[in-house]
């Protein structure tokens, strides 16, 4: 019941919102990568800049699904995605090696299926690709990766995970190449090019527009024989929007074959490399291009990198914002899941039965991984965003409150509750005179510890577009900024803390009245 | 003023038996007590005279109506009931404790303030002292009182006690039955007590129920029972505690 109440209220004014920005508002979304965050930023910009229309801003989404569910939902109007990941992930093909082939493939089956357009490619071509050192290129005359083929001497190979799984990550490239490294090691993505600059390695499968390639002196081989898949960014609009404002399709249209691989390492290295904001180099590359990339960009060392506490000093007004929508997730989580998982509780201890199947559901529940959990929500809910993030905080409380609130009933011995029933009380008044009472620590130390729990998955809402401090911590990870990161994990990590101590102050409070 | 007739019981469907065509019964002012060793299903007799279990067959009657018709709550608050270590919540003040009974039945502020300290002092506790204190800060003598009192505040006819001494060392438990046969002279009851201690039966009972594997051996005052035992079950219980008393003599210096 109280469950429903609530979803129906923030379900109520999720419409009264929708309905007052009404058809004027265009709602941009991005995946949590830099290169998304730019490109999201910038097609804003040219959207506020050359029409009417109110943007807003729903960037660094949790992933392919959730960005395409958003646009086929309307939950989106626009968002950047690449041609080899649409044809892999959403019509679930087997990617082709042709460029055009494969643009008109997702193009089409796009607009007959879902009903969403792909513009003309913006330029680059995000594949993966095979890095080596540049000193390595070019002692050993390597451009190809067929020269690397032939290249003498035996090369250690950092991979992440999941290329050397994938049938068209490493499995093929080394039937179709020839290739053959010892050792392979695993690595994790953020972690590949600095092992490879480092002599750790001495070849990587990069990105393609990664910043760090430039950055850290790396050479990208080309694909002579045409293994890897294109991954053609372009720009995905709904139909509808298009039909009913014909004019975004000219503004859109003219970011059409701007940015070359290059262009994108360098406006990924402004922001990874040279820590500018994402909207300063959107500005920047919609008022000059890349022309001015020397003068303004890197070349030109400004003052001294932000200090972490600068960098918190600074964007304080942002932080604050951040931290009470996190707290506000939070709490709506814990205040649900204990109105729910206290009857439950209750119920469970009460009713022998309900105890096995309820406990294995909350149990599953809470192995759901988190990422999964936001995806299916959205799936059910057809919605971006506070509701659907604080509905998995709830879940994923309700196993705590709901395992102590048994434990505590549990634990009360078998002869005070004979005494409360002997003496000629109600169930119902033995639950709340003398049950419930004495369940009191228990119960309250299950409430505290899911308040920590969820203080912590809330950094996840970020990637549903519920913001809260996990805003930080994406755009962090994904720049590979630890400032950024910190910014989001201490706060969130004080919060913890801070209501953890609250709850506990609570707790003595009530026990010494 | 309480009739047992043939009551059965099993926790197992019917593989043993917790009690066997049990019949008793206690006249209205009489302390009955039911004697047994642990299992002979004493407690489980008890509980059922306020429901606490139910019988499987058979019938129990108090004050001629029987039970199984009857409000289970409306008879529980008729009826005064003391545990072992006297089931006190332990959340709860002495005051709150004592007054739990009146309070369910909604008697006003007033009434029950005379009430629970008219009881205390009754229970031999001063109610300036006890009253605002916590079964955790009272001994074990303290808090079978406080289970007494708490049993006795709502002046119930019927009084179970379930082993209530069983917890309490030699002396307090002798001064506690005192206790009951002091408050038992000044406002008679119909008292059943349960326990396993030859001795405590027979200073506190009218009569005694002899209970042995289910079975009612033998229904007597202690006098009886001593000379004209029924069953060699029940000699045997004297002539282990004459054993006892007399072999404690031998060893004694």
């Amino acid at each position: 019941m109280t469950v429903s109440r609530f979803t129906l209220v923030l379900f109520a004014c999720g419409m009264v919102l929708s309905r007052a920005s009404g058809q004027t508002t265009v709602r941009v979304g991005s995946k949590a990568f830099t290169e998304q965050y730019i490109l999201a930023e910038i097609v804003s910009q040219l959207i506020e800049r050359n029409t009417d229309l109110q943007v807003q801003r729903r960037f660094g989404l949790g992933g392919t699904d959730l960005c395409h569910a958003g646009l086929t939902s309307g939950e989106l109007d626009i968002y950047i995605e690449y041609t080899g990941t649409a044809i892999a992930s959403v019509l679930h093909e087997a990617p082709g090696a042709d460029r055009r082939a494969s643009f008109r493939r997702v193009a089409g089956e796009f607009r007959r299926r879902f009903g969403i357009e792909w513009l003309p490619p913006i330029g680059f071509n995000n594949t993966y690709s095979i890095a080596v050192r540049g000193d390595d290129a070019d002692a050993q005359g390597l451009s190809t990766i067929s020269d690397l083929a032939r290249a003498e001497g035996n090369r250690k190979a950092g991979f992440t995970s999941e290329f050397i799984e994938r049938p068209d990550g490493y499995p093929g490239l080394r039937d179709r190449y020839g290739l053959r490294f010892v050792p392979i090691v695993d690595l994790d993505p953020g972690l590949m090019y600095d092992a490879l600059a480092g002599d750790q390695v001495d070849v990587i499968c990069a990105f393609a527009t990664d910043a760090r390639i430039d950055a850290l002196g790396l050479r990208v081989l080309a694909d002579d024989l045409r293994y890897f898949p294109p991954y053609d960014a372009a720009i995905l609009v709904r139909a509808d929007l298009l039909r009913d404002h014909p004019e975004l399709r000219d503004v859109l249209a003219a970011l059409a074959g701007t940015i070359d691989d290059a262009d994108m390492r360098r406006l990924n290295g402004l922001v990874d490399i040279h820590r500018r904001e994402v909207a300063e180099v959107a500005i920047a590359w919609i008022e000059s291009g890349l022309d001015q990339y020397d003068t303004w960009g890197a070349a030109v060392p400004r003052e001294a990198p932000m200090s972490f506490w600068e960098l918190a000093v600074r964007r304080r007004a942002e932080l604050a914002r951040k931290a009470v929508r996190h707290l506000g997730l939070t709490a709506a989580g814990v205040l649900v899941a204990t109105a729910i998982g206290l009857p439950l509780g209750v119920l469970v201890h009460r009713v022998a039965a309900t105890r096995a199947p309820v406990l294995a559901l909350c149990e599953i529940v809470q192995t759901i991984p988190s990422l999964a959990m936001l995806a299916f929500l959205f799936a059910i809910y057809g919605l971006l965003g506070v509701l659907p993030a604080s509905t998995a905080l709830v879940l994923y409380a309700l196993l705590p409150v709901t395992l102590n609130t048994l434990t505590g009933l549990r634990q009360i011995p078998r002869d005070i509750r004979d005494a409360a029933t002997g003496m000629g009380m109600t169930p119902r008044q033995s639950l709340w005179l003398v049950e419930l009472p004495l369940a009191a620590p228990v119960i309250v130390a299950g409430v505290r510890a899911a308040t920590v729990l969820t203080v912590g998955i809330a950094t996840l809402s970020t990637y549903i577009g519920a913001g809260g401090l996990g805003d930080f911590i994406a755009r962090g990870l994904s720049r590979n900024d630890t400032r950024l990161t910190l910014l989001g994990a201490l706060p969130a990590a004080l919060m913890a803390v801070a209501l953890s101590l609250l709850i506990r102050f609570v707790e003595r409070t009530l026990i010494r009245s | 003023m309480i009739t047992i007739t043939d009551v059965s019981k099993s926790f197992d469907r019917g593989r043993t038996h917790a009690l066997r065509s049990v019949s008793i019964h206690a006249h209205a002012g009489e302390v009955l007590v039911l004697l047994g060793s642990s299992g002979c299903g004493k407690t489980t007799l008890l509980r059922m005279i306020n429901r606490l279990d139910s019988p499987d067959s058979g019938e129990v009657r108090l004050r001629d109506r029987d039970v199984c018709g009857m409000d289970p709550v409306a008879l529980r608050r008729s009826i005064g009931y003391v545990i072992q270590e006297g089931g006190l919540f332990p959340h709860m003040t002495v005051e709150r404790n004592v007054e739990i009974v009146p309070r369910l039945l909604g008697w006003n502020r007033d009434t029950r303030r005379a009430r629970t300290h008219e009881i205390l002092s009754l229970v031999g506790l001063s109610p300036d002292e006890f009253l605002p204190r916590r079964p955790a800060e009272l001994s074990g003598g303290q808090r079978q009182r406080v289970g007494i009192a708490r049993a006795l505040a709502a002046n119930p006819m019927t009084l179970l006690m379930d082993e209530p001494f069983g917890a309490l060392d030699a002396i307090t438990r002798d001064r506690l039955q005192d206790e009951i046969l002091s408050i038992q002279r000044s406002e008679p009851r119909t008292i059943v007590f349960v326990t396993h201690d030859l001795f405590e039966a027979v200073r506190l009972a009218d009569r005694i129920v002899v209970l042995h594997a289910g079975s009612v051996e033998q229904v007597g005052t202690a006098e009886q029972l001593l000379n004209h035992p029924a069953t060699p079950y029940v000699s045997s219980l004297f002539e282990r505690a004459t054993q006892q008393a007399t072999g404690l003599l031998e060893h004694a210096p």
